[in-house]
């Protein structure tokens, strides 16, 4: 509910002085009392003061980690070091003006000038003036190198956020090309080691902005322009070529003949595709099933590349044994681990190359028995990162036991460790009386719902469920045991389940980068039924499964399971319309496994980063993996 | 269902069997004659029988061209419901066109009948029907269309949002048109038609004028609907240990939610197709009035004498 708006009076119409001025003497005094639009009452504080209600709790929901690229520039300038949302220096002083702040600037939060000044684009730097807010911009960066206060959530944003105009702001071209150059430069030097020149970068953009606000002589300008291009061609490069690299190759589109049949010719075991294939997806592989398995179990005794625990995984895959991407993920690694201890290196190659060459060929034939998640694809790329940065002067015996504690360290720390990070995060947003909605199994969702239930929360959950896996049953079967209220329901239902439901909670395959929720198919329904009645998706994923990709629909990729599934329906012999048509030329069954829920069905996403919005997972992918996930 | 079909059923009488014309015709007003009849006819029974049996012969003629009357409309309306599908089916082609995609729900003969009769004209396109759990009809529906030339997809309901991006039209059947326009279906017939109206896909229903109720639906999602048996969704072997389970006050820890039926509002459907052409879900109102007698609203009303 908006609060009500009181009544404007007349006012005049503000008077502003257009370009860049000095300071007033008096800038450190919050509301000046002759203030023109004076009426006002505290229109949106809650806008401006952007710290969450839990600012003081020990575990913040959101954990904003200090920034890298800002801590250079704002480092000279700030007193104290960043911690979890810190509040203002002088909170009272800081509403009051942030009211003046949020009239003048229509709400938007920003520290504006005092506007008794009729000059309205100075920017005020009183020590209250940088209230944890979402101070934008231009604003924070223009403050003159003195007290910036406690304002700390702030830089986050600020980097991100400076270089939007969202203020109409008249700066010359020149001071904002100095502006991005100081930024790109102090963007460098953290990037670079640290001890390079943080101080001559984050000086010369003092130095930038203070001359910014007071009539910069164009030599300091230029000086701190060529600094900071020096330091850009220094630091800039091997970051940005990275980037570069990093573009996700294109994935094997199975409808160019040639390629598919190269593939096949390197396959290690023959598959026979599918006759009846649906047209929209010929892009997709789809295989006949039958053949699959018994081609496979003949071949075992051939398949000497093939190291027995991954061929064991690799079937435990084929029939379905194993399901959901973290336990896919885990067996996987846990397969390559024991694959590497039994590795030894032939003579006249170097472990790097060939155990390398090693994986990739376990990798195709865990492929064909069923193609990777996105989550096994990043667990891979971190192995075969670990397996390059391998130090040469480690023997081999050293590097196997680095490898494999490596591995461990993965499976722990970003998929078990995470999970107790997004349980510990997920349990706070369930409350007694919550009626909460899960669709399908997913294992992170389960684990924050016993916890909950062990903490003694009182609620009940809906479990949807949909074929052709009826993979709700099992996590029915495991809340009912602990003694947790259920209903049962499927898909079709949930228009009529929903209007009791006060929080959904989903589990995801992946997150893409543009905020596209990859997960078993049913979830985009569920999330755009919980959405047209209101009620939150939370979706629990750990950050490992985040990738760069970017999807706008189902139909682009996903993953093709047994059709004859479709046909038979388990416990109801008594349905089978569909007996023996599946050769019919005209009747085409179909059965995805994985769907795309947009962006904008979801409210929240629970992560061992925090709990974010869908919109900053590119950020996740772009700035952290790299130092976090070694990837 | 069948409370509609005697709603329609019972609409007839006020057509046929007019009465006096002084008032107006609704089924009321013809059942307040008979009972007057019929009070009459018991008070000249008390006299002698034969007597009686001369002056009733009259009330039999009259009430036997009464039941002839009612049973030609019964007729004549099981023979409407029967020729629906195929006016419904002529305007087909006006809306499928070439090289479409279609997507429809469980299963409805109007459908089939619709979808055929575009494939008779020549026009090529897709159908994709999602199975409609938990009676699975759709797989009838796909195998009948398969049969009859039609290239078919059958998808699983909660594929629905996936495929819609690709389907140029959504065409269904339900059970039931209500006053406002909204529409009761198969349940799962709402989630498809917000994906519909997500992705700014027409919803197209098609419906006979026997499926058109004149009550306005009030929380139609419990009111309207009616709950199956839950080992449709559980087989209760496997979930024996699970059943019995109660926890401290005695209410059962599981609970299984099977309903039926789906109410899908006004907002999201695009057209009726009805044998007498196309109309807006805004319309149905008016065609409701040429159906039914605002006083028959109520079958369990109890005349006033």
């Amino acid at each position: 509910m908006d609060p009500r708006r009181a009544p404007r009076t007349v006012s005049d119409p503000k008077v502003r002085k257009v370009g860049f001025f000095t300071d007033p003497p008096d800038r450190s005094l919050p509301g000046p009392p002759n203030h023109p639009i004076s009426s006002f009452p505290t229109s949106p504080p809650s806008t401006v003061d952007n710290s969450p209600p839990s600012a003081g709790n020990s575990l913040s929901p959101v954990m904003i980690p200090p920034p890298r690229h800002s801590s250079s520039i704002l480092s000279p300038l700030r007193r104290d070091p960043p911690e979890f949302f810190p509040l203002p220096a002088s909170p009272t002083a800081s509403t009051t003006f942030s009211d003046d702040v949020a009239s003048t600037m229509k709400g938007r939060g920003v520290a504006a000038a005092s506007s008794s000044l009729p000059g309205g684009l100075l920017f005020d730097i009183a020590a209250s003036s940088v209230p944890a807010s979402g101070l934008t911009t231009v604003s924070v960066v223009n403050n003159l190198p003195i007290e910036k206060g406690g304002g700390v959530a702030v830089e986050m944003q600020d980097d991100q956020s400076s270089r939007s105009k969202s203020l109409k702001e008249k700066t010359t071209k020149a001071e904002r090309r100095a502006l991005q150059e100081a930024q790109r430069a102090a963007k460098a030097t953290a990037k670079a080691e640290d001890g390079k020149t943080p101080a001559a970068a984050s000086g010369a953009a003092a130095s930038v902005k203070s001359g910014k606000s007071v009539k910069p002589p164009p030599s300091q300008k230029n000086d701190s322009a060529a600094l900071a291009a020096l330091e850009k061609k220094a630091g800039d490069r091997p970051p940005e070529k990275d980037r570069k690299k990093e573009v996700p190759q294109p994935r094997m589109q199975f409808d160019d003949k040639s390629r598919v049949e190269k593939a096949k010719r390197r396959a290690v075991v023959k598959q026979t595709e599918a006759r009846n294939r649906v047209e929209l997806f010929r892009h997709l592989p789809q295989y006949e099933r039958g053949t699959q398995r018994t081609e496979l179990q003949s071949k075992f005794f051939e398949l000497d590349p093939v190291h027995p625990a991954v061929y064991k995984v690799g079937l435990q895959y084929l029939y379905g044994d194993i399901c959901g991407s973290n336990a896919r993920c885990i067996a996987m690694l846990q397969a390559f681990q024991e694959a590497i201890k039994d590795y030894s290196t032939p003579s006249e190659k170097t472990l790097a190359r060939d155990l390398t060459a090693k994986i990739g060929s376990y990798l195709s034939f865990l492929i064909e028995c069923r193609p990777l998640s996105i989550s096994m694809g990043n667990a891979i790329r971190f192995l075969k990162n670990r397996i390059a940065k391998l130090p040469l002067t480690l023997s081999e015996l050293e590097a196997k036991a680095t490898l494999r504690s490596d591995i461990d360290r993965f499976i722990n720390e970003k998929i078990i460790l995470a999970d107790k990070v997004i349980v510990k995060h997920a349990v706070t947003k369930i409350s007694d009386g919550d009626v909460l909605l899960t669709y399908g199994s997913p294992s992170a969702v389960e684990m924050v719902l016993l916890h909950a239930h062990e903490l003694g929360k009182q609620f009940r959950v809906v479990v949807v469920d949909s074929r052709p896996k009826l993979e709700g049953q099992l996590l029915l079967h495991r809340l009912v045991g602990k003694g947790i209220n259920c209903t049962y329901t499927h898909v079709n239902a949930i228009s009529y389940i929903m209007h009791e439901v006060t929080r959904v909670f989903l589990g995801a395959s992946s997150v893409l980068s543009n905020g596209t929720v990859y997960s078993k198919v049913g979830t985009a329904c569920v999330a755009m039924v919980a959405h047209a009645f209101r009620v939150p998706v939370l979706v629990c994923c750990e950050a490992y499964k985040f990738h760069e990709r970017v999807q706008l629909d189902s139909l682009c990729s996903n993953e093709l399971g047994d059709p004859d599934v479709i046909s038979k329906i388990h416990g109801r012999e008594d349905i089978n319309f569909l007996d023996g048509s599946t050769n019919s030329e005209n009747l085409q069954l179909l059965n995805l496994i994985y769907d795309a829920t947009p962006s904008d069905y979801i409210s929240m996403i629970i992560t061992d980063y925090g709990m974010v919005p869908p919109t900053s997972v590119p950020v996740i992918v772009r700035d952290y993996r790299r130092e976090h996930l070694w990837i | 269902m069948t409370e509609k079909l005697l709603n329609r059923m019972v609409s007839e009488f006020k057509t046929v069997a007019a009465g006096p014309p002084s008032r107006s015709p609704s089924l009321h007003a013809i059942l307040d004659r008979t009972p007057d009849s019929e009070r009459a006819h018991h008070s000249s029974r008390d006299g002698d029988s034969f007597e009686g049996k001369g002056k009733s012969a009259d009330r039999n003629a009259e009430s036997w061209k009464l039941k002839h009357d009612v049973i030609r409309a019964v007729n004549e309306l099981i023979e409407d419901i029967n020729s629906c599908h195929e006016q419904i089916a002529e305007q087909s082609v006006e809306l499928i066109h070439q090289n479409e995609i279609l997507l429809t729900f469980g299963r409805s003969r109007t459908v089939r009948e619709f979808l055929c009769a575009a494939k008779e004209k020549r026009r090529s396109f897709h159908v994709f029907v999602a199975e409609g759990a938990p009676k699975y009809q759709g797989h009838a529906l796909a195998k009948d269309l398969g049969a009859r030339g039609l290239q078919t997809t059958v998808i699983t309901d909660s594929a629905v949002f996936a495929m819609i991006s690709r389907v140029n039209m959504v065409v269904v059947g339900v059970h039931a048109v209500m006053a406002n326009g909204g529409v009761i279906g198969p349940v799962g017939l709402n989630m498809v038609a917000l994906a519909a109206r997500k992705h700014a896909v027409p919803f197209v229903v098609v419906a006979g004028p026997h499926k058109l109720c004149p009550l306005y639906p009030q929380n139609p999602q419990v009111l309207l609907n009616e709950m199956r048996c839950p080992s449709e969704l559980l087989q209760d072997g496997e979930f024996s240990d699970c059943m019995g389970v109660c926890n401290g006050s005695g209410n059962p820890l599981l609970n299984v939610v099977n309903p039926a039926f789906d109410y899908v509002p006004p907002e999201l459907v695009s057209l009726f197709i009805t044998d007498i052409g196309g109309y807006n879900p805004s319309f149905v109102h008016r065609l409701i009035a040429d159906y039914y007698s605002a006083d028959d609203l109520d079958l369990q009303k109890r005349t006033t004498s």
